[in-house]
């Protein structure tokens, strides 16, 4: 997974007292690719800030506000219609004495906002920081910090020497814009690689004057990936057990054998005379005669 | 001669078991280890269905008489979710009674590829071609 990159960047000046503000197209925007939109919206006539809405097909990561600042964070991925617009319109429903400022930012290929930490910093003073806690969940995450500052007494300020908790990356400025005399707001966003995977618990940045309470957040950014898996089939082998069968009482029989009595005989056997018969030797009988 | 069960009876008992509800198939956490003895009805397992997911619809679910190899097959369409960021390295299939406590888990089966960790993209399986799991008669 690779760090995602910020093609090109397209930053809007504030806007006052208008409910629009658009932000030119950033430059060599392709269908596929992910833009993120970092809109502040701040208000000064006391009633808090108005609704910040974005064109249709954008949608919310987070809108965060404190008194009269408030930064709300967009993603799309661009199409056909997007590579062909010039810009893109933001609106504010508050226009009495309001300020609107942002940033579009694209990215290649199509990453996404996997996190994001916000918090507030009303100390007043030029150490800024933010305190949320947020586990980055992959490698080679894309930081994006934005910073929105207000002052009520006349005054400019700038940022620098952004930082996370633990080994800072190293951080590349992207926008850092004021409202002086009677608005004094500042506007900052900055960008850094995170190679690891951490949780980080802070992130501020220093201020070149004091006076300022700030609005911060943090997105996390990664590549989208996606994952296809396969599976063996599994055979389930049925367990046919040997069956005894017994129906009943069964009983058995053993032979019964009989031995039969057989008394002796006495057995009488006579022989009869065998008579032969003896050849009658013919006698030859001559008459007499007679006197 | 070989004791046997018979194949027909198989496919019917699996096709009543899938009639009970809509099979279903959730991917789980790599932390889940499945019980085949308690794990019974969707209730029991879906504290571990991984983070970021949902139960994808099975679509095209057959069951199929192998004879040549004396089993009963399962098969559906290749499941898949969008946009999910989360890891996981197994997936159970189960029916939805439209009641956890009555929807009956049939199989976990792990995925070959061990740990899948999509960030914002596509999770999908490619269904074996012999299908999920299979009932062998012998």
């Amino acid at each position: 997974m690779a760090v995602p990159v910020i093609e090109s960047v397209s930053n809007a000046v504030y806007v006052q007292d208008v409910a629009s503000l658009v932000i030119t197209k950033p430059t060599g925007l392709t269908a596929g690719e992910t833009m993120v939109a970092v809109i502040e919206n701040a208000s000064d006539d006391g009633f808090g800030v108005g609704t910040l809405s974005a064109p249709a097909g954008w949608t919310s990561v987070i809108a965060t506000a404190v008194s009269q600042m408030q930064i709300s964070v967009f993603t799309k991925t661009a199409d056909s219609a997007d590579v062909s617009a010039s810009d893109f319109t933001f609106t504010n429903s508050d226009t009495v004495q309001s300020i609107t400022v942002g940033s579009i930012f694209r990215l290649s290929t199509s990453p996404v906002v996997t996190s994001y930490l916000n918090g507030v910093d009303l100390g007043l003073g030029t150490d800024i920081a933010f305190a949320d806690t947020q586990d980055t969940q992959f490698v080679d995450s894309l930081l994006l910090m934005v910073i929105s500052g207000y002052k009520v007494t006349s005054g400019t300020n700038s940022l620098s020497t952004y930082v996370i908790n633990g080994t800072n990356p190293t951080w590349t400025e992207q926008q850092d814009t004021q409202l002086t005399a009677d608005r004094r707001h500042t506007f900052a966003i900055a960008s850094a690689p995170l190679s690891d995977i951490r949780t980080i618990t802070s992130f501020g940045a220093t201020a070149a004057s004091a006076d300022f309470s700030f609005l911060g957040v943090l997105l996390v950014i990664n590549e989208s990936v996606g994952a296809q898996g396969t599976n063996a089939t599994f055979a389930v082998s049925p367990l046919l057990s040997t069956q005894n069968g017994v129906a009943g009482t069964q009983g058995t029989s053993a032979l019964l054998a009989v031995s039969p009595n057989l008394p002796t005989q006495s057995g009488k056997a006579t022989s009869p005379t065998q008579w032969s018969n003896e050849n009658k030797p013919s006698t030859v009988w001559t008459n007499t005669p007679k006197i | 001669m070989a004791s046997t069960l018979h194949l027909k009876s198989l496919e019917l008992a699996l096709d009543a078991v899938l009639a009970l509800g809509t099979p279903k198939l959730s991917f789980m956490a790599t932390t889940f280890t499945p019980n085949a003895g308690t794990d019974q009805y969707f209730s029991d397992i879906s504290a571990e269905v991984a983070s970021g997911t949902t139960a994808v619809t099975l679509a095209s679910v057959v069951t199929t008489i192998d004879t040549g190899n004396a089993r009963v097959e399962l098969d559906t369409a290749d499941p898949s979710l969008a946009t999910i960021t989360t890891t996981t390295n197994k997936y159970v299939i189960w029916v939805d009674t439209g009641v956890a406590a009555t929807s009956p888990v049939l199989a976990t089966i792990d995925i070959v590829e061990g740990t899948l960790s999509p960030v914002a993209g596509t999770l999908g399986i490619t269904v074996n071609a012999e299908g999920h799991f299979a009932l062998k008669a012998v």
